[in-house]
């Protein structure tokens, strides 16, 4: 070989390129990626390696942080993401378990449409809400908003019940009250609803 | 920068740089799709850091040391060696080999006989030199580039590309210089 073979090699390897429509669909699948996904780092592969020589401790380590770790992470997650079916069918369900006074529990209910909410927001200032999340979110939020409704209803009602025995004029006054606050929290997760997915 | 800004400016980078880093890799792992993947995967990942705000100094710079990472990455998944053996591989920084599987190697990319001479040359050459030189010829890149892709000072790198023209012409009895 020459330079002259040299030279036009250099050239041949330099004009090695993709074509038209490989680099136009490279760039529509890269833009179809949502760019908020977590960055994967390259020293994930290092630390693997380094796990795997003390592998006893650290499996150790890991069944016990991977449960708190798991939990505690998917409270961050939202619609569409992989830890969202564990925020929604175990940490949601786990938290109102614990909840012990029946308020606490029908407020737990109007919370987790709050959640509802607070995930389309974040959605959306991601440019990331589409239909497929808006419709699973606003599932979801009937869901929680029926509940509330229904477990706050039967609370007065039973409230009712318990006054009717002692003062009947009293017990309508604070359950006419206790009515009028359940209306106006529906009311309000309704406008904040409107106001997430406008 | 608001996301409008990001895109055009992602869209700027994408495309005066996306044949260099698909060259960059393709001559790596000498195949097509594989190099598409990798390619999409950086890109991805430039696209993914200038979304979120984070500060890239030097666009091209960060393209090739994220294309190189991958391919290390690729070979460690090609290659069934132990991982310890990996990991001391990646802390003595060895320099990235191309593809040498294939004896006829300029035939199996599908590029010209010079072309495929050139690339026999550089797979001759230690590793050391290979992916110097490679950066500088094929890759086009000045040695202040590739010294920041490598994480090296600008000096090794010539130095290297010294040593690797060097052997060229004893080897080879081609005589270039540095800018050819």
């Amino acid at each position: 070989m020459n330079k002259i073979d040299w030279q036009k090699g250099i050239k041949d390897l330099q004009n090695v390129s993709l074509t038209e429509r490989e680099r136009s669909e490279l760039f529509v699948r890269i833009s179809n990626r949502s760019p908020y996904a977590p960055i994967k780092s390259h020293w994930v592969i290092e630390q693997f390696v380094f796990v795997r020589r003390h592998g006893f401790v650290f499996s150790l380590l890991l069944i016990i942080a991977l449960g708190a770790g798991t939990a505690f992470a998917s409270e961050y997650a939202l619609p569409g993401g992989l830890l969202y079916p564990i925020k929604i069918n175990v940490n949601e369900p786990a938290r109102g378990a614990i909840k012990i006074l029946p308020e606490e529990k029908i407020e737990w209910e109007a919370k987790k449409a709050e959640r509802r909410i607070e995930e389309a927001v974040i959605l959306k200032s991601h440019e990331e809400l589409n239909e497929e999340k808006q419709e699973k979110i606003e599932t979801l939020f009937e869901k929680h908003k029926e509940s509330f409704k229904t477990k706050s209803v039967r609370a007065i009602e039973k409230e009712e019940e318990k006054e009717e025995k002692k003062n009947a004029e009293e017990g309508d006054k604070r359950s006419e009250k206790a009515k009028k606050a359940v209306e106006k929290r529906l009311e309000d997760l309704e406008k904040a609803k409107k106001k997430a997915f406008e | 920068m608001d996301l409008d800004k990001k895109q055009k400016y992602f869209e700027g980078v994408y495309k005066t740089e996306v044949d260099k880093i698909f060259r960059f890799v393709f001559f790596r792992v000498s195949s097509r799709e594989e190099a598409l993947d990798i390619t999409e995967e950086v890109f991805y990942k430039f696209w993914q850091v200038i979304s979120r705000d984070q500060s890239v100094d030097n666009s091209e710079a960060f393209l090739f040391a994220s294309a190189r990472n991958r391919v290390i990455d690729w070979y460690r998944k090609k290659r069934p060696e132990s991982l310890d053996a990996m990991r001391e591989r990646a802390e003595d920084n060895e320099s990235l080999p191309f593809d040498v599987e294939d004896k006829d190697y300029g035939k199996a990319l599908s590029v010209s006989v010079e072309a495929g001479w050139v690339l026999a040359a550089l797979k001759n050459l230690s590793p050391e030199y290979r992916e110097v030189m490679s950066m500088r010829f094929v890759d086009d890149l000045a040695p202040r580039q590739i010294a920041q892709i490598l994480r090296v000072t600008p000096n090794a790198v010539s130095l290297r590309i010294n040593h690797g023209l060097e052997k060229l012409r004893k080897e080879l009895g081609i005589n270039l210089d540095k800018d050819e």
